[in-house]
């Protein structure tokens, strides 16, 4: 595949990457992380080329998943003028799954991503992250998985962003001042015409990236394993979502989790006196607030099939409640019923949002 | 909220039911003999005896059943349970909406017809007799449709003009019939008694006409239509009497105006124009499958290889006289790529054309390759005078037309001889089935996927307690021959006279709705929904009251619980449930169409099931919501029945294989959440299956 090589850091060569589409006016907007203050790092929308050099896109942190904003950009009318987006595979994809549900659209964006090798958890920020640096791209070089990242990234997958324009290969990356990115679309060629003297032969890493999948699975195994969530029952989830304090960040954090108004959240949810008074009639007690189990146990039964593993869940839960391990170990054995990876592709249809014979006869037991 | 308890002649006694202080109970000793009344917008709960049963006594009320007959005296289910049944029952109908009666004042009482063929003009005629005021729309400059591109009609062999002709003279004696020509719908508001159309007419070129025929003279533009050749100024021998440019192919050259006689304009008008009717009646017809698209057969790719309608006007007109003939049957029916269904008329057809070939010139030889011939009822004589002519048929599919030494060859296994055959031919005709005409259904929201609108057309599956207004004639909805299309158009045409006899309607019926509020416009529903029911209207989600049947899958598809089904809505469902389960239970969610009828059989048959399964009654399997479930096993069920018809006997098409669907998710979902993989079962209950159900439960109790 063609690549466009930049003798720069991987942040500097998207910069530059971006500062010419820029100058070549062929995009009007960048969207990617930057630094905001002295150690906090945000998703930023810009469009003056000056301020590119704040970008840092990739910072290993999540402050947000990307797909989540984005659909809130898109969500009403695509973009009028080309925007390159610099963000993680996992965000891409819940773009993508976004884009499916109809809340948001990809016109105009042009997406550059990476082979991810993953982000902290976002409280890593208050006592800054750079300190992590030096480390963290040293087990990018050497192909080890650090065991303070995220839990998502430590055992995700999918870290292949096979859906982006451009992908800058980082899986195994030593501190070279060498950047290859990949140009894997139409439209990405497109976007660097005017450069395709430059272009050299390249390909994804992709023994690297074989190496570091397989670590990764064994690493999913183990925790997986670690929580015996088929050991649950309702006395297991009811101990761990015990420990809900209904403050539904997990939700508002879920870029899958889309609904305008959560019925959870809604009027509807509430009890009123009366139907409280029965209950405890009936049982002698209730545990207030009321219906944590019900609401977690009815959100991993709406997001099971689209949830793209980013993790956000467990990352903005404030009593460390293992929400991403436990949706996702349930999710994935729901999505390979289905052979389905959320935002693979923008044709695959979500399994179940329409009726076909062929899924029914698929799952039947 | 009053609660309506009949005691059966004091079979059941609950002298300490405490119904809470906003609800009032009644008790009857007989509600069926002595019946209270209930008005249209309280709501109630109404225990006595089954539902089934109870319906027919109260219809259109907004009502919860309890089942105390059936599910406590007959089982004998002891008194504590009665009462949690009614408890959980008011628990649900606290929150839920009374159904606002839906009102339809049939203000205008004229007609829209779409389709100026022969079931348009039938509908048209019938209606226009018995006084409607009647707009007759057709798409061409002309009227006859599908039969006057025609030669003949089978089985007869009759010339078209002579079943078309009259039917046109005798409309045409109505003074009140309205026609357009060149003329379509653009865009329809309103709903059943009062539609407001949009129609869009391109003018016709020919103003004034005295009918010389002098321009087509004159006309240089050659247009080969379907076969027929014309020029790009023509006439089709129908209605109206006047000549009209054809401008797709008119090139503007201005010899006609010089030899007219009357009126030319060669500049193409649009115009629109509002109408209003109170009905309308859908008569689109229906187009030949491309058959260019089936690439075996060379359609286009080898010139001479023909259509049927080409065949059928090249034979008419005598510019053909083919010594060898092969019909190919089946061109892309009943073939998974192409139409994956039977086209009903076209072996008729075929049937039709080697006839045509045969009488003209009788010492043609004629092959009919067909997989089937599909020649029912008394067709079968038309079959056999066909085959007396001597032609031949070939049982199998061809699998190819090639060109070799300036012939065709057909390629082909005879099943019955078990022989590959090469047919050398001077002409193949290729029998194609037909598609619907999509666009008009469109704009009438009535979605097709394709495919035509059959769920619609057919009245046994249609909700006939909410009045329609837009009706289907002909072979709109499927294909149908002249004598089939006739007697459909006036099926049509009484249906609307039987609502133009009435002024105001009113029907309680339970639709879903959708509450803006809480709508993302994700589309997740649309597609779920068996009746099409759902489309997108202004960027907003829109459920088609005409065509919503009440299963509730909509509702359970959407996450954020937009659209609900009015009477069924989650939070109800949810209130019941939690008011209704106690630890070790084994809550059974029963189809009202099967299942459930399936207990009552179990009550009536002395099948006895043990007390801690507690039944709520849905209108659909599909309708349950896997987060219900979760609720049922936190609240301390210990199992889960899921009872919905058999497969392919789902009331609502096909909610019994979406909750099948979602059973198997879910199921994945609790296997690994620590529960025991059956403790929710979705089971396939007939009505009558009371020893099955009685099975299930006991198993789950163990």
């Amino acid at each position: 595949m063609k690549a466009l090589k930049i003798s720069k850091l991987p942040d500097d060569a998207i910069r530059e990457l971006l500062l010419s589409l820029f100058e070549r006016k062929k995009i009007g907007g960048v969207f990617a992380l930057a630094k905001t203050n002295t150690h906090n790092y945000a998703y930023a929308l810009i469009t003056n080329k000056e301020l590119l050099k704040n970008i840092t896109p990739t910072i290993p942190l999540m402050p947000a998943n990307a797909g989540k904003l984005l659909s809130r950009l898109t969500m009403i009318e695509p973009v009028s003028t080309p925007i390159a987006v610099v963000v993680r595979p996992c965000e891409l994809r819940a773009l993508f799954e976004l884009v499916k549900l109809e809340q948001a659209k990809l016109d105009n964006l042009l997406f550059v991503s990476f082979t991810c090798s993953g982000v902290y958890p976002t409280r890593f920020m208050i006592d800054g992250i750079e300190n992590k640096l030096k480390a963290y791209w040293e087990n990018i070089r050497t192909g080890q998985i650090l065991q303070d990242l995220r839990e998502s990234c430590r055992i995700c997958e999918n870290f292949v962003p096979d859906n982006a324009d451009i992908i800058l290969t980082l899986m195994g990356k030593d501190n070279s001042n060498e950047s290859i990115l990949l140009i894997k679309t139409e439209k990405g060629k497109n976007f660097l015409e005017d450069k395709s003297g430059q272009l050299i032969e390249a390909d994804l890493e992709l023994k690297k990236i074989e190496n570091m999948r397989s670590k990764r699975i064994d690493e999913k195994k183990r925790v997986f394993a670690d929580l015996k969530t088929e050991d649950f029952g309702i006395k297991g989830l009811t101990e761990i979502f015990g420990r809900c304090i209904n403050c539904h960040a997990c939700s508002k954090a879920c870029p899958v989790c889309y609904c305008k108004l959560c019925y959870f959240e809604s009027s509807e949810s509430e009890y009123s006196s009366s139907t409280l008074e029965k209950e405890l009639n009936k049982r002698g007690a209730v545990r207030l607030p009321t219906d944590t189990v019900f609401y977690h146990v009815g959100r991993l039964i709406h997001v099971g099939i689209t949830c793209v593993g980013c993790g956000m869940c467990s990352d903005a839960c404030p009593t460390s409640i293992p929400v991403f391990t436990i949706f996702n170990k349930t999710a994935e054995h729901v999505q390979q019923l289905f052979d389905y990876i959320p935002g693979r592709k923008i044709d695959e249809q979500i399994p179940l949002s329409t009726f076909n014979k062929k899924e029914f006869e698929e799952v039947e037991d | 909220m009053r609660v309506l308890l009949c005691t059966c002649d004091r079979a059941i006694k609950l002298p300490d039911l405490d119904v809470g202080p906003d609800n009032t109970i009644e008790q009857y000793d007989n509600m069926c003999k002595k019946k209270p009344d209930i008005t249209h917008d309280e709501k109630v709960v109404i225990a006595g005896c089954s539902p089934n049963l109870m319906e027919t006594l109260f219809p259109n009320v907004n009502a919860e059943f309890v089942n105390l007959y059936e599910h406590i005296i007959l089982v004998g289910h002891p008194v504590y349970k009665a009462k949690d049944l009614i408890l959980a029952a008011i628990e649900k109908m606290k929150v839920i909406t009374p159904v606002k009666p839906k009102v339809f004042t049939i203000d205008n009482k004229s007609a829209l017809v779409i389709g100026g063929g022969v079931a348009g003009i039938e509908v048209a005629s019938q209606l226009a007799q018995n006084s409607i005021n009647v707009h007759l729309i057709e798409k061409t400059p002309f009227l006859g449709g599908m039969v006057a591109k025609l030669d003949r009609l089978y089985p007869e062999g009759t010339p078209y003009s002579h079943t078309l002709m009259p039917h046109i003279g005798t409309m045409l004696k109505n003074k009140n019939i309205e026609y357009s020509f060149n003329t379509e719908i653009k865009d329809i508001k309103g709903k059943v008694g009062n539609y407001k159309i949009m129609l869009q007419t391109r003018s016709r070129g020919v103003i004034d006409c005295s009918h010389c025929g002098k321009c087509i003279d004159v006309c240089p533009v050659n247009v080969d239509d379907e076969g027929k050749k014309r020029k790009a100024i023509f006439y089709v021998p129908t209605y109206p009497e006047t000549y009209a440019i054809d401008f797709k192919t008119c090139t503007k050259c201005g010899e006609c105006i010089k030899v007219c006689l009357g009126k030319i304009e060669l500049e193409e008008k649009i115009t629109e124009k509002e109408i209003r009717a109170g009905a309308v009646v859908v008569a689109t017809g229906l187009n030949w499958y491309d058959v260019s698209k089936v690439e075996e057969y060379g359609y286009h790719r080898l010139p001479g290889v023909m259509g049927t309608l080409e065949f059928e006007r090249a034979i008419a007109s005598g510019t053909l006289k083919p010594k060898k003939v092969v019909i190919i049957y089946c061109v892309g029916s009943r073939d998974s790529k192409h139409l994956p269904y039977c086209s009903k008329i076209c072996c008729f057809l075929g049937l039709k054309e080697a006839k045509l070939v045969l009488d003209r010139y009788p010492n043609t030889q004629v092959y009919i390759a067909a997989m089937d011939m599909r020649s029912f009822g008394t067709f079968e004589y038309f079959y056999n005078t066909v085959r007396e002519k001597g032609v031949t048929f070939i049982k199998g599919k061809p699998s190819e037309v090639i060109k070799r030494d300036g012939k065709f060859v057909v390629r082909t296994e005879d099943l019955y001889t078990n022989e590959l055959l090469e047919i050398e031919a001077d002409t193949v005709v290729l029998s194609a089935g037909f598609v619907a005409d999509n666009a008009t259904f469109d704009k009438l929201g009535i979605k097709l996927n394709g495919d035509f609108p059959v769920i619609y057309g057919n009245a046994s599956l249609g909700n006939i307690e909410l009045p329609r207004g837009i009706f289907t004639a002909g072979s709109a909805t499927f294909p149908a021959g002249v004598a089939d299309t006739l007697v459909d158009a006036r099926k049509a045409a009484f249906s609307v006279l039987s609502l133009f006899k009435q002024d105001k309607i009113e029907a309680i019926l339970a639709n879903a709705l959708v509450n803006e509020d809480l709508c993302s416009v994700c589309r997740m529903c649309i597609g779920t929904c068996p009746y099409n029911a759902i489309s997108i209207v202004d960027d907003k989600i829109k459920v088609n009251e005409e065509l919503c049947m009440g299963c509730g899958i909509c509702s359970i598809t959407c996450p954020s619980y937009a659209s609900q089904l009015e009477l069924f809505n989650p939070q109800g469902l949810s209130n019941q449930i939690k008011a209704l389960v106690r630890k070790g239970d084994i809550l059974a969610l029963l189809c009202r169409w099967s299942a459930y009828n399936a207990t009552d059989r179990a009550a009536y048959d002395k099948y006895m099931y043990p007390e801690n399964v507690k039944i709520i009654r849905i209108p659909c399997s599909g309708a349950v919501d896997p987060t219900h479930i979760m609720l049922a096993l936190i609240s301390g069920a210990k199992g889960i029945l899921i009872g919905g018809c058999y497969p392919d006997a789902c009331h609502y098409v096909r909610g019994n294989f979406l909750a099948k669907a979602r059973e198997q998710v879910l199921k994945m979902n609790l296997q690994h959440l620590g529960f025991k993989k059956d403790i929710v079962r979705l089971e396939w209950i007939g009505k009558d299956e009371a020893n099955k159900f009685v099975e299930i439960v006991k198993e789950m109790n163990k």
